[in-house]
């Protein structure tokens, strides 16, 4: 369904002497129909510029990205528009997801207005997916300061989902928010992906999310992907380095304590 | 040294600080909220106490009243003692030297907490100077080994990096380094752990181990982060809605939470398989009458609708805010 091909995007810094960065360094990925990959590793491993390439928010130096057989890396504007409508984001921060400025009802259905598909019946369905995300129509008439962090992560799955995309990546959705919250976004993430038949690519660098939610893992490190394969192989038999030592730290820190750290423990 | 405790009558001596009552209001569109509720904690000198709790829930409102770095529009009652004093009462030169000496804040949200157009070496020189009485080549030194210890070596290459070139992560373990290279008393960290990854919270979570095995600081961090709490701290308070609904050692609260509200919580943690606590957690604005996590509360009682619980001890050194105790 989704096919990206040994994309490569370098980054450069410095007005006299110029350094390049490979944020993204020859990285192939696919995704089928109704499968969730994870893409994993350490910040600023270059994860999320593959998402906003993905999304053709960035352009690629090299590769290509094909969606449903069709290459979508160098589209005019207009056919981008259409494409754009079948893959969604749903990024780290929902703070800045949202625009300050304008009623959260109104940032709901802009998309809708965007491509056209603002009528009596997709309104509607806004306020069913309100319903699906546990949210009262109340928040509609707020400003997004006015909401909490889980309310816009939801009101921005919300969002995404109007457009009915096929595929929703994910970067980090919950990685701002508190453990209860993650829990709730989870598992609806789930239930609307099953229920939808969606395809997820879901960035993050926690391990046991990624293990709750996704079937294929890809494992990224400075920007190439290391190792991918199915969730269970990768968890349990993994065959790189990095990947091994990735969760050799994951475990670790959740281990009670480090040897060697001792705190008294008294009454308070 | 850990392990040595000193008395309450102890105050003039003793780095122990106690919340007495402590409340905090927030004005807001001719309201007043309030955030914080009656909260009284004793944090022990030398040990680690986590604050852990919700968005929302009041615990970073609570660790920020100590230093006085509320909005305006809030207004903190009760007491504050530290050292023999009001804390609350500071204002002007002896209230910078409590933030410069005495109670190092960590910031939550490293992405607005660092000066954009200033230098980060400069920004970390600032700290580093702010304790007074290092020479110059005293303060490049110690800079390089906060860099060092931080794996920020990239820094110390020449050419001034500026806060949008850091990653998050960077950029949190530079304000985790600005708060320890004073050496304070205390330690106040606020989210230390928020959107870092795996390997570098462990860095982040080793650099406060190291700092309290050498210096020995008390600690406050308040934080959601399950995983963090379990490994550093020793005595956990939860809070919810701004209240305090259980105080326990660490030991105790993670093999037994006392309160349905810490239980559930634990149980939304990644460990225990991502179980939602039903309902949504309230607002301040407008909190459920009687026992406030009564809506969402699977072992409810009848009285829970009516009267709210007040904070029961039920163990050494552990006390609940739950009917179901009393």
């Amino acid at each position: 369904m989704l096919k990206v091909l040994n994309i490569k995007k370098t980054f450069s810094r410095g007005l006299f002497f110029r350094s390049k960065v490979r944020a993204v360094d020859d990285v192939s990925l696919s995704v089928e129909k109704g499968e969730t990959l994870g893409l994993v590793g350490e910040s600023g491993c270059g994860k999320s510029t593959l998402a906003r390439v993905i999304l053709n928010l960035l352009p690629p130096d090299s590769g290509s990205i094909i969606l449903d057989n069709r290459d979508i890396t160098r589209l005019r504007a207009t056919d981008l528009k259409n494409i754009r409508r079948k893959l969604q984001i749903i990024s780290q921060q929902p703070f800045s997801a949202f625009n300050p400025l304008i009623r959260i009802e109104k940032s709901l259905l802009e998309p809708l207005v965007i491509h056209g598909l603002l009528n009596r019946e997709n309104r509607e369905r806004m306020y069913d997916y309100l319903n699906r995300v546990g949210l009262h129509q109340g928040i509609l008439a707020r400003y997004p300061h006015e909401a909490s962090g889980g309310e816009l992560q939801r009101l921005a799955l919300a969002r995404a989902l109007l457009l009915s995309p096929d595929i929703l990546i994910l970067d980090e959705p919950t990685s701002m928010l508190d453990v209860s919250m993650q829990a709730t976004i989870l598992s609806l993430l789930k239930q609307v992906r099953d229920e939808f038949g969606m395809s997820f690519v879901f960035i993050s660098h926690d391990l046991d999310v990624i293990n709750f939610m996704s079937n294929r893992i890809a494992v990224m490190k400075q920007g190439r992907i290391v190792e991918q394969g199915r969730r269970d192989r990768i968890l349990n038999a993994p065959e790189a380095d990095y990947t091994k030592a990735l969760l050799d730290h994951f475990h670790n820190f959740n281990k009670e304590r480090s040897t060697g750290f001792r705190i008294g423990h008294d009454a308070v | 040294m850990p392990g040595i405790t000193r008395g309450e009558d102890n105050d003039l001596i003793s780095k122990t600080i106690r919340l007495d009552r402590v409340s905090v209001d927030f004005q807001s569109a001719g309201k007043t909220v309030r955030v914080v509720d009656d909260v009284r904690l004793t944090f022990k000198e030398k040990r680690i106490t986590g604050i852990i709790g919700e968005t929302g829930s009041g615990k970073s409102v609570l660790g920020l009243s100590l230093l006085q770095l509320l909005p305006g529009n809030a207004r903190v009652t009760g007491h504050i003692h530290y050292r023999g004093d009001d804390v609350l009462s500071y204002g002007g030169s002896r209230l910078r030297r409590l933030r410069a000496k005495e109670i190092a804040l960590v910031p939550q949200n490293p992405a607005t907490s660092l000066n954009p157009i200033m230098a980060v070496r400069r920004q970390i020189r600032e700290a580093v100077a702010s304790r007074g009485k290092i020479e110059k080549p005293g303060i490049t030194q110690r800079i390089n080994t906060l860099f060092n210890d931080l794996h920020l070596d990239g820094l110390a290459s020449p050419g001034a990096f500026y806060p949008f070139e850091l990653s998050g992560g960077m950029k949190q373990r530079v304000l985790t380094a600005m708060g320890i290279c004073r050496d304070p008393a205390w330690i106040l960290a606020d989210e230390p752990t928020k959107g870092l990854d795996a390997c570098l919270r462990s860095e982040v979570c080793a650099l406060l181990e190291r700092h309290y095995a050498s210096s020995g600081p008390g600690m406050i961090i308040v934080t959601h982060d399950l995983s963090l709490a379990r490994r550093l701290c020793c005595n956990i308070v939860v809070m919810y809605c701004g209240q305090v609904i259980e105080t326990a050692p660490a030991p105790t609260f993670f093999s037994g939470p006392a309160h349905p509200y810490s239980a559930a919580f634990l149980k939304s943690s990644p460990r225990e398989g991502f179980v939602p606590i039903p309902g949504e957690v309230p607002s301040v604005l407008d909190p459920p009458g009687g026992c406030r996590f009564h809506p969402r509360c699977r072992r409810k009682l009848k009285i829970c609708r009516d009267l709210p619980p007040s904070l029961l001890g039920i163990g050494p050194g552990q006390a609940v805010r739950c009917h179901r105790y009393a």
